[in-house]
């Protein structure tokens, strides 16, 4: 079985011959592994894509994540991004006016593509290419003032409504120009959606309608999708199913009760402390990895990080979890 | 209406974040003549503390917290001109941001309100803030606590060097230093110097107060 077979058998909600090891290794530790200064990846795809197909050999992982940071869709819509030295990017300053970008030329979207397009170029037939973009809802608190998005949950739905639909469009568009790319699957981070900041409740008013709407139309496209979402997720479990996500990929929360909650439903990914990653030893690591491996023993199953692996992790801790997956598969 | 039950209703009133009830009876109580400093820390700031934790056990969530602190806004700005300078005032200076390359305040800005309501003299510096910008307000400022916050995990690695640099500065000394924000813990806070961990607005306040003995049991 290729890493590529793997992943999609996960998605598909088989079992395949071994657990697939998809770590959320983004641009930032994929240039620092191979020597690139952070500031090009913001600047060049090709060498983005690039140093991600470097880092997927060299750990052995089983899928590309194309990402680099979470202002890019932003940015494309106006944004105003500060670029430290040696950081990542983030948005200062809200956009002032809401125009639909076109993908192929504005801010950095077209770098995203061209980097996507060189992780397909070397790996297509090998391994499944995830385009990473943002749910709608995050992308609308991106592009927006956070206090007065946040409030207006509760004050102001109709402005709220609005601005999704925005959003949401400006993904259908993006997400048209990456499935011109070739045989890609997306993955969908909505970090702001998550349990602890807006609950059930907010969650299912204007988060869900918009990621199932997105859903819907990547799927439409013929292509997979994941839902990632930060911080605490348990009070959302319930329903993820709803979001048409093919796997949920999760921050640290309890993986037992999740997969409890979702067995049959969708597929689990996750999920590996990112500080664990960073400060811990190999065989903390490894040791972290199994209890995901043995809490979701017989089911569809992703073996990842539980949020991006920071910039800063030793190799041998990647190396670790990526042995956890290719260990258990040998045992099953 | 007996004093205590006026309290109470301005604090039930921060926690149904309806900014008219809170206006209407803080002008009530002022208006009978409850002492100002009543006001705020017997009704508005028990009524957003309340807020505080439930919305740390997840029974409330960012919109109900936002509109909560513009009511308990609301009410402070009505009070505040009725206080004498000196009689909240617990003498601690707090110099407050949120660490360069993160813009997300809103944590920040709660936990300055209710600093601020407790009688600290909060000197807040804003989002996206760098390590010269904390150095020069501790210089400028002399703080006794230094409190920085990120809502973000890949700036946990920036509030480290901010804290590292104002060790090499020699500022540490004397300056209690707390951080908070969503990716932290206790143990994180530990590893990059910090002398307190703020889990939540609440626990921050209380921290500050009994590190420097002030206002908890007022």
């Amino acid at each position: 079985m290729t890493p590529k077979e793997r992943v999609l058998a996960a998605l598909s909600g088989k079992r395949a011959d071994g657990v697939p090891a998809v770590p959320m290794v983004a641009g930032d530790h994929a240039a620092r592994l191979c020597g690139v200064p952070l500031k090009r990846i913001y600047q060049d795809g090709a060498t983005l894509g690039q140093v991600l197909v470097s880092a997927y050999r060299h750990y052995g992982l089983d899928a590309v994540i194309v990402f680099s940071d979470v202002a890019v869709e932003a940015q494309a819509i106006g944004a105003q991004l500060e670029f430290p030295e040696d950081g990542i990017p983030f948005v200062v300053e809200p956009s002032a006016q809401l125009k639909v970008p076109n993908p192929w030329c504005d801010g950095r979207m077209p770098l995203i593509l061209e980097a996507t397009r060189t992780c397909l170029d070397a790996l297509e037939d090998e391994a499944l290419v995830f385009a990473s973009i943002k749910g709608p809802f995050s992308l609308a608190t991106l592009i927006s003032e956070p206090e007065a998005f946040f409030s207006a949950l509760l004050t102001d739905p109709k402005q709220i409504h609005e601005k999704l639909e925005f959003a949401l469009e400006v993904q259908r568009r993006y997400v048209d120009a990456i499935a011109t790319l070739g045989e890609v699957a997306l993955f969908v981070g909505d970090p702001f959606a998550t349990g602890e900041l807006i609950g059930p409740d907010y969650f299912e008013q204007f988060a869900l309608p918009y990621c199932r709407r997105l859903m819907d139309h990547i799927h439409g496209k013929g292509l997979d999708a994941v839902l990632h979402i930060c911080g605490q997720t348990q009070n959302l479990l319930r329903l993820i199913p709803r979001t048409g996500a093919q796997a949920f990929s999760v921050d640290e929360i309890n993986l037992p009760l999740a997969q409890a909650e979702l067995e049959g439903e969708v597929a689990l990914m996750g999920n590996v402390s990112t500080q664990l990653l960073r400060d811990g030893t190999a065989e903390q690591v490894f040791s972290a990895a199994w209890k995901c491996l043995q809490s979701t023993a017989g089911n569809p199953f992703i073996l990842s990080s539980a949020c991006d692996v920071p910039t800063a992790t030793p190799e041998e801790n990647v190396f670790a979890l990526v042995k956890a997956a290719r260990l258990w598969g040998e045992l099953e | 209406m007996k004093d205590n039950q006026l309290l109470e209703s301005i604090s039930a009133s921060v926690e149904e974040m309806s900014k008219d009830k809170v206006v209407a009876g803080v002008q009530y109580a002022l208006a009978a003549g409850l002492a100002p400093l009543d006001i705020i820390q017997q009704g508005l700031a028990p009524g957003m503390q309340r807020m505080g934790k439930r919305f740390a056990s997840g029974q409330c969530f960012v919109p109900e917290v936002l509109l909560a602190s513009k009511a308990l806004y609301a009410g402070l700005g009505l009070v505040q001109p009725h206080l004498s300078p000196a009689a909240q005032d617990t003498g601690v200076r707090v110099v407050l941001g949120v660490v360069a390359g993160d813009v997300h305040d809103i944590g920040k800005n709660i936990v300055k309100l209710m600093l601020s309501t407790s009688g600290f003299a909060v000197v807040d510096l804003g989002k996206n803030v760098k390590e010269h910008q904390f150095i020069e307000a501790i210089r400028a400022h002399k703080p006794q606590v230094l409190a920085i916050s990120t809502l973000m995990s890949p700036t946990i690695q920036t509030m480290k060097r901010t804290i590292q640099s104002v060790k090499e500065a020699g500022l540490a000394e004397n300056l209690t230093i707390i951080v908070g924000g969503a990716p932290l813990n206790e143990e994180l806070a530990r590893d990059m110097g910090a002398d307190l961990y703020g889990a939540d607005a609440d626990s921050a306040v209380r921290l500050l107060q009994q590190r420097f003995a002030v206002g908890a049991s007022a």
